[in-house]
């Protein structure tokens, strides 16, 4: 049915623009004294517009898997929608007074402007969402001094929905790693003593204190920056650092725990920097998250036209 | 007004929401061994042991279905019955629907309760990673994993996994006994 979002989400917001418009004309029309306003066809349009509505409403909430008393968003909709319902039927008929019937008709339209903005925002708070932001008051607001910091605290999960959602993904850990072995100048530099060591002593760092701001490093060969002395990174196949918690036989897989061969064997033990990612990587769990543990996003490179 | 009214009370009890822990929230696409499209929910209201493989796995994939059906066997009937068995290949490359389907003939799968599954590569590491599920591709093709086989009650959420091999593991056992129990009431 997810193919067909585009088109339910359509019709529901036809059905919402025609049956809130209906809505202001019966309730000018009642309060003007018009008896056409109630009469039988018009009443019959109002129920079949409301129920093209819901079903579409029905839909889309199986559709994105949000619904009313589990996401915030949708249970304001859905009590202010019996709210309207309720002030409606007193502007159109329950109200004694034409007074009351007025104001009941000016709230109920008040209401249907709300939820439309709580529909835009998907947010239970509506056009009022923003203020929280403007106090900056939100817990996913880093704050002034955090800006050009690093994202981190995040899992595995949150980390790749959000890649998703730039349309790209996390990167791969052999090719975090292919891209991570270059110095400044050096596509490879495994080999200097040098880098290795300039590595490590960000590691020997101590990981309290402020994480740096991003961009502060130099690009290495390929135009890369922050691969080191920044955070550690996410990298898509985190879920498979087969390094066994208590494998100290590197050779010994345990071929009853691991369907296949054997766990990861290292062969330039002289690189410690990548041993202590696969260490850091293999402790995480996807859901876990860190105070120095954020992630960069991948695409393949589109060659050609 | 009324009939508003009565579609807004429908609205409120038709929808079913997955509780926060449920696996189910995840929104994987899986195409069973008949190539009919399922979501993770495939057996929502029974309890289910759900694992990882892949088709062309010498040594531990057909030592998990041994597994799985030396739990089935193990189980009392009342609960073997509500049981049901999902299996997710981690290889969606080479396990194809035509594939899945001649595994679970070549061994005997009652397939009214048994469904070999697969999906798409981002996915596999998404459900994996949500049942603890650990795996590698290796050069030649074949792939390295963790064999655990997580039960999960009638609304998918995780009551025990299991990484015992070989038999039915007791403990699991117990686990399902205890989520058989209260789901005649919850369903």
């Amino acid at each position: 049915m997810i193919e067909f979002y585009p088109q339910i989400k359509s019709v529901h917001i036809a059905a919402v623009m025609l049956s809130g418009l209906l809505f202001l004309i019966r309730g000018a029309a009642v309060n003007a004294g018009m008896t056409w306003a109630m009469a039988a066809p018009l009443r019959y349009l109002s129920y079949l517009i409301d129920t093209t509505l819901l079903t579409a409403a029905l839909m889309l909430a199986t559709v994105l898997h949000q619904y009313p008393f589990v996401h915030a968003w949708l249970t304001v909709k859905v009590v202010l929608l019996a709210i309207y319902i309720v002030l409606g039927t007193f502007a159109l008929k329950r109200g004694s007074t034409r007074k009351i019937r007025v104001l009941c008709w000016l709230a109920a339209l008040l209401v249907y402007g709300f939820i439309i903005t709580v529909a835009r925002a998907h947010h239970p708070a509506g056009l009022f969402a923003a203020i929280p932001d403007l106090l900056r008051t939100s817990t996913l607001d880093p704050g002034q001094e955090n800006r050009h910091r690093p994202v981190v605290h995040v899992s595995w999960f949150a980390a790749t929905a959000y890649c998703e959602a730039q349309g790209a993904r996390l990167p791969r850990w052999h090719e975090w790693e292919y891209v991570a072995a270059a110095s400044d100048r050096q596509r490879d530099a495994r080999n200097d003593p040098a880098w290795r060591q300039q590595i490590l002593n960000w590691y020997s760092r101590s990981g309290r204190g402020p994480l740096p701001d991003v961009g502060g490093t130099a690009a290495n060969a390929y135009g890369i920056q922050d691969l080191h002395g920044v955070i550690w990174e996410w990298v898509e196949d985190a879920g498979g650092m087969l390094v066994s918690s208590d494998n100290r036989e590197q050779s010994s897989a345990d071929v009853m725990r691991f369907c296949g061969e054997g766990a990861l064997t290292l062969e330039q033990k002289e690189n410690y920097a990548t041993l202590m990612r696969i260490a850091m990587l293999s402790s995480m769990k996807a859901r876990y998250t860190s105070a120095t543990m954020g992630f960069r996003c991948a695409s393949e490179v589109r060659t050609g036209s | 007004m009324k009939r508003l009214l009565f579609a807004l009370l429908l609205l409120a009890t038709v929808v079913r929401a997955d509780s926060a822990g449920s696996i189910y929230q995840l929104e994987a696409a899986l195409a069973d061994q008949s190539g009919v499209l399922r979501r993770m929910d495939v057996y929502r209201g029974h309890p289910v042991l759900v694992t990882m493989f892949y088709g062309s796995c010498p040594m531990a994939c057909p030592l998990l279905i041994d597994t799985l059906r030396a739990t089935e066997r193990a189980a009392p009937p009342g609960e073997r019955a509500q049981l049901r068995f999902l299996l997710i290949s981690i290889d969606p490359e080479r396990d194809t629907v035509a594939n899945l389907n001649a595994l679970g003939e070549s061994r005997k799968l009652d397939l009214s309760r048994w469904t070999l599954a697969r999906t798409d590569a981002a996915s596999v590491r998404k459900i994996a990673a949500v049942l603890g599920i650990q795996y590698r591709k290796l050069p030649e093709g074949g792939y390295n994993h963790s064999s655990i086989v997580t039960l999960l009650d009638a609304n998918g959420e995780i009551t025990y996994r299991s990484s015992a091999l070989g038999q039915a593991d007791p403990e699991l056992l117990t686990a399902l006994r205890r989520t058989t129990q209260p789901t005649r009431v919850a369903r």
